[in-house]
């Protein structure tokens, strides 16, 4: 969606750009002559029609004013206008998802890591919590900094949940405060009896 | 690994198309919202104080071609319809993408006696060695660009990652400079995470 919004501005601003200058130099080249004849304004005003535009968006205008029933087209076209300039707004001023979870980024280069193999670091690093019997963990970046760590892990049944979500917390901050992650744990008891 | 990789340029007056087209989506946003309450039927008079679209109109229906016609009048206009064109016609030629190869020999040295290069893959080789050099690294796969060196990592121990990731950007660097190559930032990204080591012991 936001890679869509983005190529969307790209072509929009290139295309307001040309359609400026083309005007411009139009608008130039018929600025020459005078009257109605030749390359002048007058001429210009006929070739585009501007009368015939001037009363199509009067009538319009008076159509939209006028006491009646509401104008389902008009107001269509007004919410489709809205959604269109919101999607360029999206695309402009929202930044892409970033793919990778950075570390640090100065002159030297940027440290970052891939989000599965933090993930599986994650995962190593919460079943070697006492208590722990499996994990999963996913790794979703943020749009600016940072990103969320979700963590579900499996305990025995003799463990204590307050103690055990508190050591996995602990041994997840070796990952969490380096790549600024906020992580989020949920520890289940195991469902299987034997394994 | 497909080591080339495409970059693009942009200009930093790519940021006068963004400007415009902002300005541009929030017209749209202001002009659609107020199309939609004239549908609703809100007072003509209350939608043309806040937004004054009536009086635009207006304004733009008595013009005749006598108010543009007169010679300064003309000669105004064709100014700013030029400048117009240059202006806007400079910003559309920037906004062109111009996507690039990043990948290319590094020029040591351009003399009479010849010139010596040194091929990407070399510099890669090097970079993957000096990561390797690491004890928690298992693998590793650089990828030389003009702007930078990026190596992808994969390794065998998760204690201590960041220290590890930063362990191979200095090797990395250090090697770099000791094989009098210009230093460039070197990217390190944690890529895989060997997990045949997975059990560790405390």
């Amino acid at each position: 969606m936001i890679l869509l919004a983005r190529a969307l501005v790209r072509l929009v601003s290139f295309l307001l750009l040309v359609i400026l200058a083309v005007a411009g130099i139009v608008v130039a080249v018929f600025c020459i002559g005078t009257g109605t004849s030749g390359p002048s304004l007058g001429k210009l005003a006929s070739i585009l029609h501007l009368a015939s535009v001037r009363d199509t968006v009067g009538h319009w205008l008076g159509q939209l004013e006028s006491s009646g029933s509401v104008a389902v087209l008009a107001g269509l076209c007004g919410l489709g206008a809205i959604l269109f300039g919101l999607l360029l707004l999206t695309g402009l001023l929202v930044p892409r998802r970033e793919r990778l979870v950075t570390l640090a980024s100065d002159g030297d280069g940027t440290l970052a890591a891939r989000r599965r193999p933090l993930g599986q670091a994650a995962e190593t690093l919460v079943e070697q919590v006492r208590g722990i019997t499996q994990a999963r963990a996913r790794v979703r970046p943020r749009r600016r900094a940072g990103g969320r760590l979700r963590v579900r892990a499996s305990r025995t049944r003799t463990a204590d949940p307050t103690q055990v979500s508190a050591a996995v917390n602990e041994q997840l901050r070796e990952l969490t405060d380096p790549f600024t992650l906020t992580a989020r744990v949920e520890v289940a008891r195991e469902s299987a009896r034997v394994k | 690994m497909p080591r080339q990789r495409i970059r693009q340029r942009n200009s930093p007056l790519v940021f006068f198309g963004r400007l415009l087209t902002f300005l541009f989506a929030v017209a749209l946003i202001w002009y659609g919202v107020m199309v939609v309450l004239g549908a609703l039927k809100v007072a003509p008079s209350t939608l043309n104080s806040i937004s004054g679209y009536r009086t635009a109109y207006n304004y733009l229906e008595g013009l005749t071609l006598h108010d543009v016609d007169g010679g300064t009048t003309r000669a105004i206009i064709a100014g700013a319809g030029c400048l117009a064109f240059l202006v806007f016609g400079y910003l559309a030629f920037k906004e062109i993408p111009r996507p690039h190869l990043t990948r290319h020999d590094l020029e040591l040295a351009d003399g009479e006696r010849g010139d010596v290069t040194v091929e990407p893959r070399a510099i890669e080789r090097l970079a993957e060695t000096a990561a390797q050099q690491d004890p928690a690294i298992s693998n590793a796969s650089g990828r030389y660009s003009q702007d930078d060196l990026t190596v992808n990592v994969t390794v065998r121990r998760v204690r201590n990652l960041a220290a590890t990731l930063r362990d191979a950007q200095q090797r990395v660097t250090d090697s770099l400079q000791q094989h009098e190559l210009p230093t460039l930032p070197v990217n390190v990204t944690l890529a895989g995470y060997d997990r045949t080591h997975r059990r560790e012991l405390n």
